[in-house]
Parts: structure tokens; sequence; C-alpha cells
């Protein structure tokens, strides 16, 4: 556990390390009349000094109980975030070329090994399902969804 | 009292009654699906209001608003994902009652706390209203800046684990809310030369994937399969000892929501923040925090609900708009040929007294509508996991996409969703985030502000009562947490 908030401290401190960059290409401005980048600049080094705190506090911690850092979760179920994930994607990508119908229903179907169903209830349920958000959505709720490959 | 009478007589008019109820019903399922938003439904409904009298448009509009406040609150228990930005501190406790079989009694405290609020607003309305908006008048840059800087501060309360990493999470919060057009300037930060970033990040697809994505990552991430009656349901109502809890907590959450709904910007957002943050603070067992606590609902949600009234205050005293969607209501009041200020009490009465009048009405049947219903609402909690997560996906995107009709907000939304997984399993909690997103752009403004005003001066936050008072309270709240660590380390040195 100590191992990976050292980790995420020093992934903070290098996303702080490329904004403050960035924060500097902006005019600073004077005292009297500051700029559009000091705020930010400020910002990134307050995060810098915290995660820095952060990695310091967890090193110390380490060293006292002399825990390696040996992380004990086992990683069972990670496939399905980065499946999901993926899938989510994938889905808002094909959202516009080929319509919110066509999509959602590809992407519900796609979280079958997800869901561990059979094949009849998940294809039912995904045409089902797509076809009454489109509905309702659509001409209920008048919310602009792509028509895709339905466009006239 | 008698204009109080002529507000009620007003509101029984068989127009005015109809327009409330459809405007609650109407906001409420706006609240519940996220990103269609009380300022999207409102402005979609204001044409229709050109063919009713003000008093009904108005009390119509009105009702939109309160009723999405509910709305988002019944999302934000069962679901964990909050249907309105007010809503966000909702998800913390909220959630954790309904995982424990709680959902009931989260959603009727949420709705009695609402309506009792909304009561003692009312009178706060009639007997405040003037000299209140005298006090927001006081406020420039400098009291601002402190009250927003005391709000963030605040969130050290809301950490239910690290300090330190609220921190971090607060300040990357404030970050974000860099990203865009800065206010002042006019000058484009971090958006990458998009045009969609030109906005900033919206808050909207943001909190659904921080709660909403990332919930359902953490619960697929477990499996489906689920240990004893954890989502069983258990009793409807409220006990008696969630009463004992809550009742202190409501009436807190009411006159915080009330107080801070008047100024202009911080409004029901950060009402509802503050309210949580000292609900925690006065708890004899802060540890139940994040954990299920009904204090944790009954004090924000009070809080919300308080705020959507105190915004009225500016708005029909002053004609200055606290937020956005008084900015259309007062849109709207223009569009009617009225014009609100100090003289819209003696020239149209029926106006300023039925909506006040409306107001209470709006939350008796919220109360009235929401109480039956609850037991509909927590059956969602027994539909199966893998029916429903599907189907909150689904509401997230279409909700996201809603929003500008672009896929933009939609991959924003699935970015925050993995990085919200990310922090939660990292220990980095949401909360503090979204109140310092949300709050960071006043407090970047009114700092700016201030500086310009004194030529760089930083003595400026000290001039006024009003900025020390707020500047003592964030000291003395960090000192607060700094302490107990420093006593701990002088135990330690006197042992050695």
């Amino acid at each position: 556990m100590a191992r990976k908030e050292c980790l995420a401290g020093l992934l903070i401190i290098i996303f702080c390390g490329v904004t403050t960059y960035l924060a500097i290409q902006l005019p600073m401005g004077s005292a009297a009349k500051p700029g559009p980048g000091i705020f930010p600049l400020l910002l990134g080094l307050v995060i810098g000094s915290l995660s820095l705190l952060l990695i310091l506090k967890n090193l110390r911690s380490q060293t006292k109980l002399g825990d390696r850092g040996i992380d004990k979760e086992v990683p069972t179920g990670k496939w399905r975030v980065v499946y999901l994930l993926g899938s989510l994607f994938l889905y808002v990508l094909l959202l516009q070329p080929i319509g919110f119908l066509v999509s959602t229903c590809i992407f519900l179907i796609g979280l079958k090994p997800i869901i561990q169903k059979s094949w009849v209830p998940v294809l039912l349920g995904s045409f089902f399902t797509s076809v009454v958000f489109f509905f309702f959505f659509n001409y209920l709720l008048k919310v602009q969804l792509p028509m895709g490959i339905f466009a006239k | 009292m008698n204009d109080l009478f002529l507000g009620f007589s007003v509101v029984f008019q068989p127009s005015n009654f109809l327009a409330c109820l459809i405007g609650i019903v109407i906001g409420q399922i706006v609240g519940i699906l996220p990103g269609l938003g009380s300022v999207g439904a409102m402005s979609l409904l204001l044409p229709i209001t050109f063919y009713v009298d003000p008093t009904t448009a108005i009390i119509m509009l009105a009702g939109i608003y309160y009723g999405a406040q509910y709305g988002g609150t019944i999302t934000s228990v069962l679901l964990n994902i909050p249907g309105e930005a007010t809503t966000v501190i909702t998800c913390v406790d909220g959630n954790q009652m309904a995982k424990q079989g709680r959902a009931g009694p989260a959603l009727a405290i949420a709705a009695f706390g609402s309506f009792i609020a909304g009561t003692l607003g009312i009178f706060g309305l009639i007997l405040l209203s003037k000299p209140l908006s005298q006090f927001g008048l006081r406020f420039g840059a400098p009291e601002y800046f402190s009250l927003v800087f005391m709000g963030i501060m605040l969130c050290i309360y809301l950490a239910s684990g690290s300090i330190l990493k609220a921190l971090i999470s607060a300040f990357l919060g404030l970050w974000v809310s860099c990203i865009g057009i800065e206010v002042l300037s006019s000058t484009p930060r971090f958006n990458f030369g998009t045009v969609t970033l030109m906005d900033g990040v919206g808050i909207v697809p943001m909190c659904m994937g921080l709660f909403g994505i990332a919930e359902v990552l953490i619960n697929i991430k477990q499996g489906f399969e689920r240990k004893g009656s954890v989502m069983a349901v258990g009793k409807l109502m409220p006990t008696r000892k969630d009463w004992r809890d809550s009742i202190g907590a409501i009436l807190r959450g009411t006159g915080i929501g009330f107080f801070l709904g008047i100024l202009p910007g911080g409004g029901a957002i950060m009402a509802s923040f503050l309210s949580y943050g000292v609900e925690k603070r006065l708890s004899k067992h802060p540890e139940k925090f994040g954990r299920g606590a009904i204090e944790g609902v009954a004090g924000p949600e009070s809080a919300n609900n308080a705020g959507a009234q105190g915004n009225f205050i500016p708005l029909l005293n002053m004609g200055i708009p606290a937020n956005a969607v008084m900015a259309l209501m007062l849109g709207a009041l223009l569009i009617h040929g009225v014009r609100p200020g100090p003289f819209l009490i003696s020239q149209n009465p029926k106006i300023f007294w039925g909506v006040v009048a409306s107001m209470y009405i709006g939350n008796v049947i919220l109360l009235i509508m929401n109480i039956p219903l609850i037991s509909i609402w927590v059956r969602i909690l027994r539909v199966p996991y893998y029916i429903l997560f599907p189907l909150i996906l689904l509401f997230c995107v279409v909700g996201a996409y809603s929003i500008n009709t672009n896929v933009v907000d939609v991959y924003i939304m699935i970015v925050f969703g993995g990085l919200g997984y990310l922090a939660r399993k990292n220990g980095f909690e949401a909360a503090p985030f979204v109140l310092a997103y949300v709050l960071g752009p006043l407090l970047e403004e009114n700092f700016l502000m201030a500086l310009t005003e004194s030529r760089g001066n930083l003595a400026i936050f000290f001039r006024s009562s009003i900025s020390i008072a707020f500047l003592s309270v964030s000291f003395l709240l960090i000192i607060s947490v700094v302490f107990p660590f420093l006593k701990k380390k002088r135990k330690i040195f006197a042992q050695k």
C-alpha cells in the first residue's frame, strides 16, 4: 500500500511539473495586476509540495514498520475494469458514425463477458433497451441523439 | 402575515397550483436524469411561460428548481450518481446508507429535512429579506475570497480518510477549474487548442464520471456476488434515533443554507458542503461520516433547499441573480415586464408573495408526493446488478451527451470515471475535488480582483471584519487538524 501511495505521489509530482511548465508560458503580470499564469503556477507548486510530503510520509512508514510495500491485493476483476473502460471508449467512438441505436446495441452485447449470461437474453435485452432508450430520449425528451446510418 | 396570506391565495388559484405541480414533477424528473439539469429544463419551458401570466410563469419555473433538488437526491442516495451539483455531498453518506439497507430513511429524512428547511426559510424570507440583502452588499472581492477559502479548508472535514490526500484532491480540483478561459483577462488556459475545453471541464460529466462511472467500475471489479443483505431494503421510514440524530443537523443546515444562498456564486452548492463539514466537526462520532451517518444526509439536504430559497432574496429584492438558475428567472421576469428590485413588493405584491408561498406549497407537494414513492424508489436497489449497471452507464452516456450534443463531454466523463476509480482505490476522495472545482473560479477571480484593487498589497484581505472572521475560522480549522498531530509528536518525544 505504501509503495502504491509513493507511486501516486510521484505521478502527481510529474503532472505538477508539466502543469507548472505550461503555467510559466502564460503571462504572469505583476503584483498590482496579476496575470492568468499566477494562480495555476501557485497551485502547481502547492500540489507538488503536498505530493512530496505524501511520498516522504510513506517512505518513513515503510522504514519504521519494515514494510516492503508488498501488495497483498489479489488482482481479480481488474480485467473487467479495463474491458469496460475500453468498451465505453469504443462505444462513444462509434456513437456518431453509426448512430445511437446501433452503437448502443453493440455496446450492450459487448458487455456479455462481464454480465456472464447466455446469448438469447443478452441479445434480446440489448435490442430492447436500445430501442426504449432511443424513443424515450429522442422523441419524448427531445434530446438530439445521433442518427448515424439512419440519418436522412 | 397578511402578505403571506395574499401569497397563499395566489398559489391556490387553479392555474397557479397546477403550474406549481407541473414544475415540481418536471423538476424532479430532470433532477433524476443526470445531464439535463434544472437550467436546461427551465430554458426549454421558458417559451411555454409566454402564454401565461408572470406569476404563474415564475411559480412553475421555481417549482422546477426545487423539484430538481430532490430528484438529484434520489439518484445520489440510490446509485451514487449526483443528479445535481448540489447533491454531490449527499452521495457520500446517502449511498452508504442505501448499501446498508437504509435507503428509505435516507430518502425520507432528505424529504422531511427539505420540508422543514423550506418552512423555516419562509419565515426567514419574510423577516430577514431586506436586512440580509443589505448585508450581502457589504461583500467585496476580499470578503468573497476569504469566504471561499474557508469553504475549501472545510474539505479537511469532508475527508473520512487521509487529510493530506483530501488536500491534494482539493488543490487538484482547483487546478482543473483553471482549464478554459480566464475570467479577468479572457486568456485561454490548458485547453490545448480545443474549442470544447474553452468553456472548461463541465461539472456534470465530471461528477457523473467521478461518482457514477467510478462506482460501477468498483462494483464490477468486486463481482456481482452480494454478501448477506448488503442490498436488502430495510425500514422505509426513519426511526426515533434517526430523528434525534438529524434534527440538529436539519436546523443548522437550514441556517447555513439560507445565509449562504443570499451570496451570489456560492449558494446552495457551498451550503451543502459547508453543512456536511459542520456536522462532522460537531459530531461525537465523526468516524461515522462517510460510512452512512444520517446527519451527513439531513444537514446538506436541508442546506441546499434553504439555499435555493435564499437565492431568491437578492433576485427579488435587488434584481441580482445569485447563479445561472436565478439569472434565468430574472430573464423570465423581465420578459413578462416585471422588474425585480426594492419596489417589487410594493408594485407587484402578488408576484413576490405568490413566489414565496409557492415555495412552501412546493415543499408540501414534494413531501406528499415522495414519501409514498420511497418504497418504489428503493426497489431499484433490488434490481440485479448485471441489469442495473448497463442502465446506469447508458443514463450517464446520454446525460453527458445531452448537455451540449457533443461526444467530448462523454469522453470527459469516461476519463474522470477512470481517474475516479484509481483515486478511490488509492484513498483520494472525490468530494473535496468537486467542492474545490466549483469554488475555484470564485476564489481566483476574487483573489485577482482584490490584488488589482489594492495594487498588490495583501493587507486588503485583513481590512474588513468579515474577511478577518473568515480567515480566522480557516486558520482555526487548519490548527485543529495540525494540533492533534503535533500533540502526538510531543508525546512521542517525551516518552523517548
